[in-house]
């Protein structure tokens, strides 16, 4: 008996009702973030704003009025400030990055000799403690008695050069600490860059100049408008450098005339928010335009092509190189000497004492009960807030650029809020936030609450770069991953977060040293239990041992190269640098 | 010292904060407008607690807390009296110490030149002196009050003004600035630097001048609703002791380098270390009139007028 088969085709099934309303996972993840990073940001600077107009002494019942507003906008300096603010930010910032960004394409992008050394020292330069490596720098460079004025008065008489100049203080800025931020941050984007992109410039007749100024730095345009931003907004706040050296130039910028309202007695909170409160309004709107710059187009440098062929130096190899040491002398060797001989020191710098040297300054602070669990403190400290940053802000820079999630540009705009308002004015907003907090609240004097606090404090450096580097990656890369089955996040940890572990890196160095030092928000979070060694540091300060301070100093120096070589030795492994290859011709 | 309480009273478990009194007023203050109480007791140089947490009021009156009878009769004070910093007894003094940081450079100033501090308006010393920025209370400004106290208004608006001298802000570098011959005068240096500088060969040609000093107060005082009022009476008790005051002078000899200038005690039954008395850091605790009283209520006012008439320097520069 013959029987007929029919095949009915058939419609999958409609999703059920419940699947229809399942949110996506990454809108999800997005608004918890947003939430999170919302609340964390907004609430202390809400308070501190609320702040700006209460007009009773530090710590009485509140009177609201304009008196700080008005003694603010009436003191006769502001202006001055202001003005002396923008033109050190912009003038110094522009060197840099001219500076910077020829550093980090030679040490990327060419063969250098020893170039991974050389980075690692800018690197190394970074964790330096401001303050010594300034005060060695008067010591080089003060207009009576500086030894390299001296030294060049020798050759060139008459030479005329005070570091406590306006001058002096873009040139203290550049050698302390933003030549190196510049290498430290731009050189991982260089090497992210596809060489094809430098070779069809050179194949179509552009020179080596001509095509880092018309391919490379255009492709660079997210990282380099972030980094150049950031260091504006950085600059803004600076503080230790022009309180030392703008004082006795009789140069006032903005941080130190906020500084100046904390110091007094009872603290001047509501003058020091308002005027933070300007520098942040004034910020919102550079913050937009840089991300209407970054959204403008595509700048993706790494595709499922990806080359990374060295330019060949040729003859300039050497020279180069001595370039690079000589520079990395001043920036780094002659700093870590002088930090190191300060230690040994009775009393630093007097050189002309019948008898300068001494080791017990290392042997007080060995000798030191409470050392060993201030060390531990410090490692849990930096190693949690490293931990919690790179999980965040990896996290939070992928919902921004590698999802549709409808708020990710309210998340973005969040992450640069911060850093907008001085650390010293921050600091009080977050003691606010944790003791208003109930969720926060018992976390208060805890170890928890400082890996926090620490963890968010670089959040604007962190997210931005890890954003660039994502902005740099091909959409292709995860593509190839979804196509052949991968989940998302499978796609981010196995293909994306190899590809960006350079940067990570960075961050990771950046998150843990600036915790390993941080001391206004440990002193005002912390507990006598969670006590790390930058406020052991501080004691001996303040009981006029400064040379054994500086013994403490070197320890957190030391455990910070330490985690820099740890992080660049991991970055390398991961990262597309072990792509490079020798480019055999020019 | 704590470990001297802490072997009198072995039950009693301390917990001991050591942080400068400028970063812990915002944090004790903000604590308690927020509902936490988490010390006991404070001891420090008093400002502070005079200017921003007594007014906030966040001390305990200390009258309550204070019964063993060696520590409230007066009899057992220089001065024969208990010195409180504030009208109110919030905060007890238990040692002032009297100095000033005006500095010279003898081999810019020859004492031929200048022996005392009257002559700071000597025409032939402007532009040579250096004062530490007077925007803030330290030793630049305590050593003004002591200035003011003595000499009036006019005469620091003089100094300030018609003998034009460099501010600045960092107290170390202007040490060195004085060391190196940049001025002739340091007011508000760095004595820490110089008596270690000294102590070990150099720095010969700085001398301090003494004159027209000023008395820094250190003292404790209980803190608004302590978690512990039972160990905070006990440990307030025993610090006013003479037992707890000799640990008190015996931890500044083991903790600071020489010449130990703070180790004494307001108790006259303590004897101060001779290094105290030898440079002239022990008050005459019967005529504290002679000194501008800083940590205390009325030195306050004086150090107002200080950084006021700074302002208006400043403003005009």
């Amino acid at each position: 008996m013959a029987t007929a088969s029919t095949t009915i085709a058939t419609r999958p099934a409609a999703p059920a009702l419940w699947q229809r309303m399942r949110p996506d996972t990454m809108f999800l993840i997005g608004t918890i973030l947003l939430g999170l990073i919302g609340f964390i940001v907004l609430y202390p600077i809400i308070l501190l704003a609320i702040n700006s107009f209460n007009v009773a002494p530090f710590g009485r019942a509140e009177a609201w009025g304009l008196d700080n507003w008005q003694a603010v906008f009436s003191q006769p300096r502001i202006v001055q400030a202001l003005k002396n603010t923008l033109t050190l930010a912009l003038v110094r910032q522009s060197i840099a990055l001219v500076i910077g960004v020829m550093l980090a394409w030679i040490l990327a992008r060419t063969n250098l000799p020893g170039r991974r050394w050389l980075e690692l020292c800018f690197w190394f330069a970074l964790l330096l403690p401001v303050l010594p490596v300034l005060m060695g720098w008067i010591l080089l460079l003060d207009g009576h008695h500086g030894l390299l004025i001296q030294a060049i008065r020798q050759v060139i008489p008459g030479f005329s050069f005070d570091i406590y100049s306006w001058w002096g203080i873009v040139v203290a800025h550049l050698m302390i600490n933003l030549i190196p931020l510049k290498v430290f941050l731009l050189t991982p984007a260089f090497r992210n860059m596809d060489s094809s992109l430098e070779e069809a410039s050179r194949t179509a007749g552009a020179g080596t100049l001509r095509t880092l100024f018309k391919v490379v730095i255009p492709i660079m345009t997210p990282t380099i408008a972030f980094i150049t931003l950031l260091g504006i907004i950085r600059s803004m706040q600076s503080l230790e450098i022009e309180l030392v050296l703008g004082g006795a130039a009789k140069i006032d910028v903005y941080s130190t005339l906020i500084y100046r309202q904390v110091l007094q007695s009872p603290p001047e909170y509501g003058k020091a928010t308002a005027l933070s409160m300007v520098v942040l309004a004034a910020m919102v709107p550079v913050i937009a335009l840089q991300q209407w710059m970054v959204n403008r187009r595509n700048y993706t440098t790494v595709s499922g092509k990806y080359t990374n062929r060295l330019y060949d130096l040729g003859a300039l190899k050497w020279p180069v190189f001595g370039i690079f040491v000589l520079l990395l002398a001043f920036i780094i060797v002659i700093p870590v000497v002088m930090m190191f001989l300060g230690t040994f020191m009775k009393v630093y710098p007097q050189f002309d004492l019948p008898d300068p040297w001494t080791l017990n300054n290392w042997a007080r602070i060995i000798k030191e009960p409470t050392l060993i669990k201030a060390l531990v403190n410090t490692l849990t400290i930096a190693f949690g807030a490293t931990l919690l940053a790179l999980f965040l802000f990896t996290l939070v820079a992928y919902v921004s650029v590698r999802t549709r999630y409808v708020g990710r540009k309210p998340l973005d705009f969040l992450t640069w809020l911060p850093s907008t308002v001085p650390g010293i004015v921050t600091s009080l907003g977050l003691l606010w936030l944790v003791l208003k907090t109930p969720i926060f609240r018992p976390l208060y004097g805890t170890t928890w609450i400082l890996i926090i606090a620490l963890g968010f404090a670089g959040m604007t450096l962190g997210v931005q770069l890890i954003k660039s580097s994502l902005l740099q990656l091909g959409a292709e890369l995860e593509e190839a991953s979804w196509a052949s089955g991968a989940g998302r996040f499978f796609t981010l940890r196995r293909v994306l977060l190899p590809l960006i572990a350079p940067t990570m890196a960075v961050v990771a160095l950046q998150t843990f040293a600036a915790a390993s030092s941080a001391v206004s928000l440990v002193a005002l979070l912390g507990s006598a239990n969670n006590k790390p060694l930058s406020l052991l540091q501080l004691e001996y300060i303040d009981t006029g041992l400064f040379e054994a301070a500086s013994v403490i100093g070197v320890i957190i120096f030391m455990l910070s190269v330490g985690a820099a070589i740890i992080a660049r030795t991991l970055s390398m492994r991961m990262g597309l640098g072990r792509f490079e290859q020798a480019n055999t011709g020019r | 010292m704590v470990q001297k309480f802490q072997e009198k009273y072995p039950d009693i478990q301390v917990e001991q904060v050591a942080m400068r009194p400028s970063e812990f007023t915002p944090k004790v203050v903000t604590e308690q407008q927020n509902g936490v109480n988490g010390y006991d007791a404070w001891i420090s140089p008093t400002s502070n607690m005079v200017e921003t947490v007594v007014p906030a009021g966040g001390f305990e009156q200390l009258t309550d807390y204070l019964i063993l009878p060696e520590v409230t009769d007066p009899k057992n004070y220089r001065g024969g009296k208990l010195l409180w910093a504030t009208t109110d007894p919030y905060v007890f003094i238990n040692q002032g110490n009297v100095t000033n940081s005006v500095w010279i450079n003898r081999d810019q100033l020859p004492a031929a030149q200048f022996n005392n501090l009257d002559q700071l308006l000597d025409p032939s010393l402007r532009g040579k002196i250096g004062i530490r920025s007077l925007d803030a209370p330290h030793a630049g400004s305590l050593t003004m009050t002591g200035l003011l106290h003595n000499k009036g208004a006019d005469f620091l608006q003089r100094l300030l003004v018609d003998q034009q001298p460099a501010f600045v802000d960092n107290a170390r570098l202007m040490t060195q600035d004085l060391i190196n011959g940049k001025y002739a005068i340091g007011i508000g240096v760095d004595n820490e630097t110089l008596d270690s500088c000294q102590r070990e060969g150099g720095c010969k040609q700085i001398q301090q001048v003494p004159g027209y000093q000023y008395l820094l107060a250190y003292g404790v005082g209980v803190l608004k609703s302590p978690p512990h009022p039972n160990a905070a009476a006990v440990f307030a008790n025993w610090f006013m002791s003479k037992e707890g005051q000799q640990a008190w002078v015996q931890a500044q000899v083991d903790t600071t380098p020489p010449p130990y200038e703070q180790a004494h005690s307001i108790r006259a039954d303590v004897e101060p270390n001779p290094e105290a008395v030898k440079n002239g850091s022990v008050p005459d605790y019967d005529h504290l009139e002679k000194y501008s009283l800083q940590g205390t209520e009325m030195g306050a006012t004086e150090m107002k007028a200080v950084l006021d008439l700074y302002k208006r320097v400043d403003a005009g520069r």
